[in-house]
């Protein structure tokens, strides 16, 4: 008559496997909250990146409004550019609802086809 | 052996005894008490940072906008040696030392050091790791324009409170309300993410204010301030079909960007708060009135040939004699004599009653703050002589943008319109939250009489008008001159140095695209308004009409060239 002592196997086997599952489980918990506290502080910088490049966006806003600003390009083309303000002589109106072709093309008078 | 094995298990047993108990004490008796504690160390309280809506033009460009600064701020008792701290901090912020070291030097444990301070140079400061320095996250509205419609664009003051212009008036859109939110921080201090946008933006103003026509009504209002050595002068542009103001300017300006050195008489919006007796350019009032009353017609005679009327014991003058004039040539010569005759023929209570029409002695209700009614007292008030005065725009106060709106409802076939400089507000997502809805409009006069009217208006600005300065080649346009003496506060009586010379109209004449009226008030050399406002006019409607891209009515004649497409 053979006796197995399965107290001897559960120690031998369940124990050091209970114990390393707990272990396993204890580093998981620990590296899945140091993993999301790294994502955290990864998350911050971005953060403080995006202000950082939204305090820059407003700043060249601001230049950009006002280098654009009439007073600033008026001076610009008079001065360098040496530009004048059309005078209403020699403006050419393009009227959107009218006739597809010219219908006034000469200072004469003249007209060239019909409306 | 066994005696120390029952030792060391009962030690053993104590320990984890203790350790339990001290965790029931942690985690059940007192775990309120430490979970606060902790939440102190972990949790930092922060202010969400506020910004201030945008403030746009009709075309979409910016007129206001906020800059990303920081203020600098210390603890004076955490300062070591606020000597060498100060002098450090002025060489880099360009400021007074001793004033710096009275600051870094007082009681308390916060004190301002500088306000909105640039990035760059709070970089420098942040370098030099002074102890007892912090900063706070701050913006600073900004107006790129400068001073281009400071006075309907208004101002903030250092915390970016409202103070003027469309920022006061609309302040509750442009502001938001902030709060506060927890943000955890580790034991070095450095925060961690919380997954909340920090900052909350108010809504964005888009004004009716177009930059172009507002540049070129400034440039002219300067030259000619300079040009007539005036006190001040005010242009507003508006269309008058809808009361959308597109441009409101007011000389002396100031740069809003530095408002608090501004001085007050820089700062007065004079087209709505000051009041001025306008002249001929009220004879509208009289004029329109006795149209639509059916007393004269254009060719009606009055014999201004004395070149002065007496009415209640009081004589108005003519500038010179004019002879018999009809009608329609006593607003275009712009007669006195000849108005007083229209304004005894309709009587005191048909002058008052369409100065009231036309809006006069109210508010016009533009959106901006601080506008005054002006006045015109009830007839029972009126002195004998009265009658004679309010026809020629005497003993009536009344501001620049009360007689545009007047000359708008003859543009318009009658009509009151409202004047506003806010068309539409968004949120920072673009989704509109307010549009100007104008209210019943009240009707002034008749269309057939505001039409009749116009085309008097219109010979103003012809041969034999007062107003031929103002005339826009390519373009017809219809106005009227004013000329009023001021009322010399020292004598109580009209100066005779002072004066408001004024011009009124729209352009072009039949088809008006922009109202607009301008005050030159005290010029030297000249007074008439159809001398130093009309040519102001002329300038400002004739750019302004190039930049609308308005046609001129003169192709055909002129054998312009005209080029027409689908």
């Amino acid at each position: 008559m053979t006796y197995v002592n399965r107290n001897g196997i559960f120690s031998f086997f369940f124990v050091p496997l209970a114990v390393v599952l707990i272990l396993f489980g204890i580093f998981s918990i620990v590296w899945l909250r140091s993993s999301v506290r790294t994502v955290e502080y990864s998350i911050s910088a971005l953060d403080r990146e995006k202000m950082e490049i939204l305090r820059e966006r407003k700043t060249l806003l601001a230049e950009k409004a006002s280098l654009l600003s009439i007073q600033s390009v008026k001076s610009q083309g008079s001065g360098k550019l040496a530009l004048v303000f059309p005078d209403r002589t020699k403006v050419v109106y393009v009227k959107k609802d009218g006739k597809s072709t010219p219908f006034k093309a000469s200072l004469e008078g003249r007209q060239l086809s019909g409306p | 052996m066994r005696k120390r094995a029952i030792i060391l298990n009962t030690a053993i047993i104590f320990g984890f005894v203790a350790v339990f108990l001290r965790l029931v004490d942690l985690m059940v008796l007192n775990h309120g008490r430490f979970s606060e504690k902790a939440k102190i160390q972990q949790l930092k309280q922060e202010d969400i940072q506020v910004r201030r809506g945008l403030i746009y033009d009709r075309r979409g460009r910016e007129l206001g906008v906020n800059l990303e600064v920081e203020s600098l701020f210390c603890d004076p008792a955490a300062i070591v040696s606020p000597q060498k701290a100060a002098y450090s901090v002025s060489e880099v912020t360009g400021k007074n030392p001793e004033a710096m070291l009275a600051k870094f030097s007082s009681k308390g444990r916060f004190v301002w050091v500088e306000r909105k301070i640039n990035h760059e140079t709070a970089e420098k400061i942040k370098k030099m790791d002074i102890k007892g320095l912090g900063f706070i996250p701050d913006a600073k509205r900004f107006y790129p324009k400068g001073k281009l419609a400071a006075h309907v664009i208004g101002a903030v003051g250092i915390d970016n409170q409202a103070l003027e212009g469309v920022e006061l008036k609309y302040n509750k859109f442009l502001k938001t309300p902030g709060g506060k939110i927890l943000v955890a921080r580790d034991a070095k201090g450095r925060t961690l993410s919380t997954g909340v946008d920090i900052e909350s933006k108010g809504n964005n103003v888009i004004l009716t204010i177009d930059e172009g026509l507002q540049y070129i009504a400034e440039k002219e209002l300067d030259n000619a301030m300079a040009q007539w050595r005036a006190t001040a002068a005010t242009v507003i542009m508006m269309n008058p079909l809808t009361g959308e103001i597109l441009a409101f300017a007011n000389g002396p300006a100031y740069d809003p960007n530095s408002a608090s050195y501004a001085k007050d008489f820089e700062k007065r919006n004079r087209a709505i708060t000051d009041c001025y007796e306008p002249g001929s350019t009220f004879k509208i009032i009289v004029g329109s009135a006795a149209i639509e009353e059916g007393i004269v017609n254009l060719g009606t005679k009055f014999d201004c040939s004395k070149g002065a009327v007496s009415v209640g014991g009081s004589v108005i003058h003519d500038s010179h004699r004019n002879g018999v004039l009809t009608f329609k040539e006593v607003i275009q010569k712009s007669s006195n004599v000849g108005s007083t005759m229209v304004g005894m023929r309709l009587g005191k209570e048909r002058v008052y009653k369409y100065a009231k029409l036309f809006g006069f002695g109210e508010k016009t209700g533009i959106d901006l703050p601080g506008e005054v009614s002006g006045w015109i007292r009830p007839p029972a008030k009126w002195s004998a002589g009265s009658i004679g005065a309010i026809s020629i725009g005497q003993e009536v106060a009344v501001t620049p943008l009360q007689v545009l709106r007047a000359y708008s409802a003859i543009a318009n076939g009658g009509v009151l319109v409202t004047p506003h400089v806010v068309s539409e507000i968004r949120t920072p997502d673009g989704v509109s939250v307010y549009k100007f809805m104008s209210k019943e409009n009240k009707r002034a006069v008749s269309k057939k009489t505001a039409g009749i009217f116009k085309d008097i208006l219109k010979t103003v600005a012809e041969d034999g008008g007062t107003g031929k300065g103002a005339a826009v080649e390519g373009n017809h346009i219809a106005g009227k001159t004013g000329t009023a003496q001021i009322i010399d506060p020292r004598t109580k009586r009209y100066s005779k140095e002072k004066y408001v010379g004024s011009f009124v109209g729209f352009v072009p004449a039949d088809k008006p695209m922009i109202a607009m009226i301008v005050v030159i008030y005290e010029p030297k050399g000249q007074i008439y308004g159809g001398a130093v406002a009309a040519p102001v006019f002329k300038k400002i409607a004739k750019q302004a009409l190039s930049y609308l891209n308005v046609p001129r009515e003169d192709t055909l004649e002129k054998n312009i060239l005209v080029v027409e497409r689908r």
